[in-house]
């Protein structure tokens, strides 16, 4: 900045000089300018008489009556609320999320859709049933975890999104089962 | 809890934001109504507000409410506004002069002169002005209250100052003449 107040005359600078608001060597090219501009030198006292008046200026006590006022309006009305972090919230999410995630990967994993019907029994009517109830009490899990969460959640995303696609694809795996099991 | 957090709050900054619309806007019914509508903009967004800039923040909301406040104003104000300013003046403390009545008479025509010159400044710069003069407020401060850059707020004050000569410089004219 040096070239400002060497150069010229410091114009802004001087009230913030004034006001203790420059750096160390703003403050050092704005004195040595005063020191050789007597123009600036007579600027910088009135600006500081004029500073000096204003700040003997009072201060003013607000009436009493505007804070009692306030303080009955605002008994009568709530704060916004912030947007928190909540811990069973995200425990849900996280709940749904797992659950979601281990019902996709077991599918994947074993693409009951993709498999040859089997010439052979492979399982058993009791293993059938049994595959059909852990299916229907993991789908019931899923279908619960994301009922606790779609209240906060955008409504109706999840159940159309996520519910509704896997519930399909879990009904086709256990049709796969059963019919491969009723074909034994 | 957050009522009690509030009451310091408000009780700690209540006499700034008063004397901030007073000086704006020039009466004291109008500061009222915008300190008080100020607190209740506070309590509402009391849990939203980083306590470090809170006073920047209720400087800012300040500042927005008398500024809507003046464009109400202008199409109702008229006459009687000088008339109350006069009037205010003279109900303003005159800092020791009690027992002068001469120096009394005197600090309130100063008095009167200074408020008239702010009066005179464009808003922006008179909201600068009284933050910087009254309120001790910092220049970083100011910025954040009314986010402008630093450097905008330095060219203001350097303006605003220099308006403030030339307003009271005319009103001795004026008075001399």
């Amino acid at each position: 900045m040096s070239g400002r107040t060497r150069g010229s005359h410091p114009g802004p600078l001087l009230d913030a000089y004034l006001d203790g608001e420059l750096g160390r060597r703003q403050r050092r090219d704005v004195e040595r300018h005063l020191h050789t501009c007597p123009r600036c030198r007579a600027e910088l006292e009135a600006r500081a008489a004029l500073r000096a008046r204003m700040r003997a200026m009072p201060l003013l006590s607000c009436p009493e009556g505007v804070v009692a006022r306030v303080q009955a309006m605002t008994a009568r009305q709530p704060t916004k609320r912030r947007l928190a972090f909540r811990p069973r919230l995200a425990w849900r999410l996280a709940l749904a999320g797992a659950t979601v995630a281990v019902a996709v990967l077991l599918l994947v994993r074993y693409e009951p859709w993709q498999r040859p019907m089997p010439e052979e029994a492979a399982y058993s009517p009791e293993q059938v049933m049994q595959a059909r109830r852990d299916a229907e009490r993991a789908l019931a899990y899923v279908s619960y975890a994301l009922q606790l969460t779609q209240q906060t959640l955008e409504q109706e995303v999840l159940p159309a999104q996520v519910v509704k696609p896997l519930r399909r694809g879990v009904s086709t795996a256990l049709g796969v089962l059963t019919e491969s099991g009723g074909q034994r | 809890m957050r009522r009690a957090q509030f009451t310091e709050v408000v009780l700690a900054h209540k006499d700034r934001i008063y004397t901030q619309a007073y000086y704006l806007l020039g009466n004291r019914p109008d500061a009222e109504d915008v300190t008080q509508e100020v607190l209740l903009r506070a309590w509402q967004n009391f849990e939203q507000i980083r306590r470090p800039t809170l006073g920047a923040w209720l400087m800012r909301v300040t500042h927005n409410v008398c500024i809507d406040t003046l464009r109400r104003q202008k199409i109702r104000r008229a006459v009687a506004e000088n008339r109350k300013l006069e009037e205010e003046a003279e109900r303003l403390p005159a800092g020791g002069a009690e027992n002068d009545p001469q120096r009394g008479a005197e600090q309130r025509e100063l008095l009167e002169h200074l408020q008239e010159a702010i009066r005179r400044l464009p808003a922006r710069l008179r909201s600068i002005i009284v933050m910087r003069e009254l309120m001790d407020m910092r220049y970083e401060e100011i910025s954040m209250a009314l986010d402008i850059p630093l450097n905008s707020v330095k060219v203001y004050i350097h303006r605003g100052r220099r308006l403030l000569r030339a307003a009271l410089g005319e009103m001795t004219e004026e008075l001399e003449g």
